[in-house]
């Protein structure tokens, strides 16, 4: 854009903020409602629907005057986002519905799937539009909704929604997330509340970035953001976050501030990982093994050589064979999600909200199921009702108008995260995953279905997919970070640290003195040591991030059965009545295709930079010991896959077959005797 | 022969494989390899004799599982294996042992294991852990194949990076320096040291300054890629079409030149490095297959037929020259088969031979009257410790990387401590640090500790007599059942113990005393 659209925008804007300023923005600040179904998202949202959307974005425009394309100038600027998948990041508020068609011409990443951080107007997070649809009151239309005319939050809590694009069909995934029992949009909503009223330093009504810049209350990054040292700094600071350069803080501007995250300053966003997307099933090393003639499949004498085949693999002898016998990776994490993106593979999860660009969408699903053709029933076998309910005027095609009603069918699968819940005696925070499966059809595809605390997998004909989550601990441990501090700086015991206690910043903390010292009476309390380290992590801990990606070889984890990552001597043994069965057609071979794909989509909380560690599917299993097995047994089950083998046991021979009932070469805890259960 | 190794080198320049070519030329019929079994057999009883030395008994089962176990796999059997062999009757077990051991995915890490400590000998530093990890896994992608070692030895020199990324690691860690190359290659491949003739002709050896130089000409024309400057990027390695060496402080250039004076190179296709290649597989070459031969003679025998086992030449005799010969044509007639050469080498009366000594007087070493006793490396000694306690895999929290292996922190850690700096296998030369390591240190302290030993949780099974715990804690930690004495020490001092908790630690206390025991460190 140029220079002439910006400055009649900043006149406008300045004319509009003279006319407004006052009560409406007090309702301005006052709407952050924090459940769904609130008429403004239902607006943006229900640009298709019509009238209100007309009206309500006619009422908002009139409080700031600024027409679509003004903002599009500092949206350009931050269009230099390496991260794929976000748009620019702000444009909440007012400026968001008029928006919404710049933001398609400027947009600059392809595909732009993120999740909106309510503003002041355009209220909660997420809520998909089927949420509103399915008999929701819009709000009146003219009046600038405030948080107390919001209708009363339906009964569903509000969900994000994700389309993971499986082999055999897309299938939709409704998925709600709390964050310390609330909706996953408050946490961040309280910070960008409470930095958007700190901002008003010395209490003149006015809220300007100069104030904020120069205030010991942001200057140490106490709210997220950098610490600002010195003049440059500070200029920078404000052209960077100061988007409509109009030296005032608007509350939109705020959220990319405490996040410093131009791609991800939302309470949600979708990372879709590609670079297994057809690697995984055709390209499986483990495919490639057992594969001995290379001759494409692997054929019935082949699945008999497999288990042999895999374990020569077994480089430590220990009966178990791991992905990372096959690579020649040195270093291969299990169970770690790939980040990497290929623009020659396509996507593996789309996020559907408002700001869905559906003709991306549409041609991601025929680039993926119908070679760019348009999509037909056939190319989804496993989710043949979806294509159906999709198909509104009966042509056995989806165009993309019928694709957007992606936003408001039902959901398949129903996910509940929950975030830093603490357990009973109000201890440690945890977090948890909840699976349910609400659609009859795909009810009846499943065959098997596994939950643990923080990991849940489903199998369906031709398909598995895993989520799982994970949070970074270190988000809630800061009382104890301050107490280990205290202890090691205060040295003379008086219960506070003095100037000459701190060197210049605390060790490892890169905190000045001045900026903990909040009531500057040059004494630091522990708790005013927490309350920073308290309030720069709330960014982290009001963001949700997701990926989703194909796990790196699909035949391993089809071989893998339960999930714990590795293969163990019993599931070799079970390998060829496994690939056997995968052959569809039942031609004596196993080809690529007949493969089930295998996906996984993490959702995490915590440092972004610390992502790659975080995005590490958890291997839990079944424990052992849950099950009152001995101490004995536990001892010598070395490789842990809870049953003892014959390597493995320590006693005679004959003391082995007499406990091994059914002499298939495993001890199970289920063939021990009464008396020796339940004792050590 | 002569003429596949021929075939086989030239299907190397112009890039067609030859697998097919070498598994059909490969391998040996077992009359023939028994017949060299007897061979060996009697051109060392030959030598006894001439000294007048008897050679000492046959071991019996249990030292020879342990010592084949830890000499072909590694490591140490699973106490279910002890008992599995001590029971079994056939006529032929420890033939079938061998063949068992050798095909077994621990014996090509095991050989990978042996060949990086021999070839990158400056240890596991955590700065050349990429470059170790990097040489050893494709050793071991070799080895698990048991692809023809005249193969091996060419792929590694002619690596230029992507697959091969292991041997252009080793190039880059000598940082493509002619000399340093010519050094080392000829060392660990062909069994030279030629080092001294950088600077002036060899003090004992025939190798004259041009000699070496003109060995160092082959590595001239080495390039790094330049492409990648990001430290996360593969190696690449680049042959130039120019590069020339210098005598030292001259400025006569040296020609390439084989190492054996055979002729000129002008006229051959390829880089430099493929010619060096070719001839290194050529029956031409009279040092790789000798070499490699001694090598294996030495790990398994504990002392090679020339010592020490890098410096082969005519100031070096070798203590049975019909025999290494012999072996030597033997090993070539096998197509380099580095597997058979084990498979032939254990089953020979000698290396069966007990360790045990009955005169006062030890015979000399280089007569194989006995079998020696071989010192176990550090990195060996953390792996048997790992077996015997039955340390529980996976033991990672969730979201740090799983470290395996070579990149497991603590056997880095362990093996730091306890490097023993003297090459020789035979020589114990561990100092206070070790021995209180061993002692005193935290693998130790777990490994005893009545609540996080898993072998000690293991002796609680209610099925277990107090004999059977004492033979389970044997026959894990040496591999054999007590003898009476043994037997009746341990009993009484687990019969004195008062209650359950003085049981559990006297159980703790054996198992210390027998993983401090020097039955336990070394290979015997």
């Amino acid at each position: 854009m140029n220079c002439h659209t910006k400055i009649s925008c900043c006149v406008c804007f300045s004319i509009a903020m003279l006319v407004t300023v006052g009560g409406c923005r007090q309702s301005v600040v006052k709407s952050v409602p924090t459940s769904t179904g609130e008429a403004t998202s239902a607006t943006i949202t229900a640009e298709n629907a019509g009238d209100q959307a007309e009206d309500a974005s006619a009422a908002e425009s009139t409080i700031v005057g600024i027409d679509g394309a003004a903002d599009v100038h500092p949206q350009a600027d931050v269009d230099t986002n390496t991260d794929a998948e976000t748009s620019p990041a702000a444009a909440h508020g007012p400026e968001a519905v008029g928006l919404r068609n710049a933001d398609a011409e400027t947009d600059s990443s392809t595909q732009a799937m993120t999740q909106q951080v309510a503003g002041p107007a355009t209220i909660a997070a997420s809520s998909p539009a089927s949420e509103q649809t399915s008999g929701s009151d819009q709000s009146p239309a003219v009046e600038l909704p405030t948080r107390e005319s919001q209708p009363r939050p339906r009964d569903l809590p509000p969900t994000e929604r994700v389309i993971l694009l499986t082999p055999g069909g897309p299938l939709v995934v409704d998925i709600e997330i709390t964050i310390d029992g609330d909706v996953h949009s408050s946490a961040l909503e309280a910070l960008v509340d409470d930095a958007f009223a700190a901002a008003d330093v010395d209490g003149d009504g006015q809220r300007t970035w100069e104030e904020v810049a120069n205030s010991p209350r942001f200057m140490y990054g106490q709210f997220g953001n950098l610490p600002i040292t010195d003049d440059a700094q500070k200029s920078q600071l404000i052209t960077m976050y100061d988007r409509n350069a109009d030296g005032l803080v608007d509350r939109d501007e705020v959220p990319r501030f405490v996040t410093r995250n131009v791609g991800r300053s939302r309470s949600f966003s979708l990372r879709s990982s590609n670079e297994f997307r057809s690697a995984s099933r055709s390209r499986s090393p483990l495919r490639q093994l057992l594969d001995f003639d290379h001759n494409g499949a692997i054929t019935s004498d082949e699945m008999a050589a497999a288990p042999a085949r895999l374990l020569s693999q077994d480089a430590d002898d220990d009966q178990i064979v791991t992905l990372a016998d096959f690579k020649d990776d040195a270093q291969a994490t299990p169970g770690r999600m790939s980040n990497r993106r290929r623009t020659t593979e396509p996507e593996t999860a789309i996020l559907i909200n408002d700001r869905t660009k559906w003709n991306s969408a549409s041609y991601i699903l025929q680039e993926l199921y119908s070679f760019g053709d348009t999509v037909q029933a056939s190319d989804w076998p496993l989710t043949p009702e979806l294509f159906a309910t999709l198909d509104t005027d009966r042509d056995a095609r989806l165009g993309s108008a019928e694709v957007e009603q992606l936003a408001t069918v039902r959901p398949h699968l129903r996910l509940r995260a929950q975030f830093g819940i603490q357990d009973a005696e109000g201890g440690s925070r945890k977090t948890s995953l909840e699976l349910d499966v609400v659609d009859p059809a795909i009810e009846a595809l499943v065959t098997s279905k596994r939950s643990y605390a923080r990991r849940v997998s489903i199998e369906l004909t031709g398909v598995e997919v895993e989520f799982f989550v994970n949070e970074d601990p270190a988000l809630n441990n800061y009382e104890e970070v301050a107490q280990g501090q205290f202890s090691t700086l205060d040295t003379d015991g008086n219960g506070y640290l003095e100037a000459s206690e701190v060197p210049n910043q605390l060790p490892g903390l890169d905190i000045p003195f001045a900026g903990v010292d909040a009531n500057q009476d040059d004494k630091i309390e522990v708790q005013e040591l927490a309350n920073f380290l308290n309030l720069r992590q709330r960014a982290y801990r009001g963001q949700v991030r997701a990926r989703a990606a194909d796990q790196e070889d699909a035949l391993f984890t089809a071989l893998d059965t339960n999930g714990d990552g590795r293969i163990h001597a019993r599931e070799l043994a079970a390998t060829p009545d496994l690939l056997a069965k995968m052959d569809s057609n039942q031609d004596g071979d196993l080809q690529s295709h007949e493969i089930p794909g295998s996906m996984v989509v993490g959702l995490v909380r915590g440092n972004p930079q610390q992502d790659d560690t975080l995005f590490v599917m958890p291997t839990e299993t079944t424990d052992a010991s849950s099950q009152n097995v001995p101490r004995w047994f536990l001892g010598m089950d070395t490789n842990r896959d809870g049953e003892v083998g014959r390597h493995e046991f320590l006693g005679a021979s004959n003391r082995f077959d007499t406990l091994d009932k059914n002499a298939d070469g495993f001890i199970s805890p289920a063939e021990l005797p009464p008396e020796m259960l339940g004792d050590g | 022969m002569f003429r596949t190794a021929w075939l086989g080198a030239i299907c190397l320049v112009w890039g067609i494989p030859v697998i097919a070519l070498a598994q059909f030329e490969q391998g040996i019929s077992a009359d023939r390899r028994l017949e060299m079994v007897r061979q060996i057999d009697a051109l060392l009883d030959a030598r006894l004799q001439e000294a007048d030395v008897v050679a000492g008994p046959r071991a019996n089962d249990a030292e020879f599982l342990r010592r084949a176990s830890l000499d072909l796999k590694g490591v140490i059997p699973r106490v279910a294996d002890v008992r599995a062999f001590l029971t079994d009757t056939a006529p032929d077990k420890r033939a079938q042992l061998i063949d068992h051991l050798l095909s077994s995915p621990r014996h090509a890490t095991h050989l990978a294991n042996s060949w990086r400590q021999f070839m990158l000998p400056a240890g596991l530093g955590l700065q050349q852990i990429q470059n170790v990890a990097g040489v050893q896994n494709w050793l071991r992608s070799q080895f698990s194949l048991n692809m023809r070692y005249d193969r091996v030895v060419s792929d590694f020199l002619v690596a230029t990076g992507g697959g091969d990324a292991g041997p252009a690691l080793y190039y880059t860690s000598l940082e493509l320096k002619p000399e340093k190359l010519a050094a080392s290659t000829s060392r660990i491949f062909l069994g030279l040291q030629i080092e001294c003739a950088q600077c002036h002709a060899h003090p004992f050896d025939h190798w004259k300054q041009e000699d070496f130089w003109g060995y160092a000409a082959f590595f001239a024309q080495l390039d790094q890629s330049q492409a990648m400057n990001n430290p996360g990027a593969q190696v690449s390695l680049i042959d130039l079409p120019d590069g020339e060496v210098t005598l030292p402080d001259t400025q006569t250039v040296v020609p390439p030149k084989y190492l054996d004076g055979a002729a000129d190179t002008a006229d051959q296709r390829g880089s430099r490095r493929v010619q060096l290649a070719i001839w290194m597989a050529s029956r031409d070459n009279p040092y790789l297959a000798q070499a490699t031969v001694n090598r294996v003679w030495s790990q398994m025998f504990g002392r090679g037929l020339v010592e020490p086992v890098d410096d082969l030449g005519p100031h070096n005799p070798p203590s049975h020259p019909q025999l290494l010969a012999e072996l030597t044509d033997y090993f070539v007639e096998t197509g380099f088969d580095l597997r058979e050469l084990y498979r032939t080498l254990a089953r020979t009366d000698a290396y069966q031979r007990s360790s045990a000594v009955s005169s006062d007087e030890p015979p000399p070493p280089e007569l194989f009257a006995t079998m020696a006793i071989k010192t176990l490396t550090s990195e060996q000694l953390y792996d048997c410790l790992n077996q015997t306690l039955m340390r529980r895999t996976a033991d990672q929290p969730d979201f740090l990387p799983a470290a395996q292996g070579l990149f497991d922190p603590r056997r880095l850690a362990f093996a730091a401590k306890m490097n023993m700096q003297g090459g020789n296998a035979t020589e114990f030369e561990a100092g206070i640090l070790q021995a209180l390591t061993l002692l005193n240190g935290s693998e130790t302290a777990a490994a005893t500790s009545v609540d996080q030993s898993s072998l000690l949780a293991s002796l609680e099974a209610p099925w277990f007599a107090d004999h059977e715990r004492v033979e389970v804690l044997l026959l894990a930690t040496l591999s054999r059942p007590p003898s009476e004495q043994e037997n009746a020490t341990f009993l009484a001092h687990i019969a004195a113990a008062a209650d359950e908790k003085a049981r559990q630690r006297a159980y703790s206390d054996i198992l210390w005393a027998l993983l401090n025991s020097a039955e336990f460190a070394m290979n015997h």
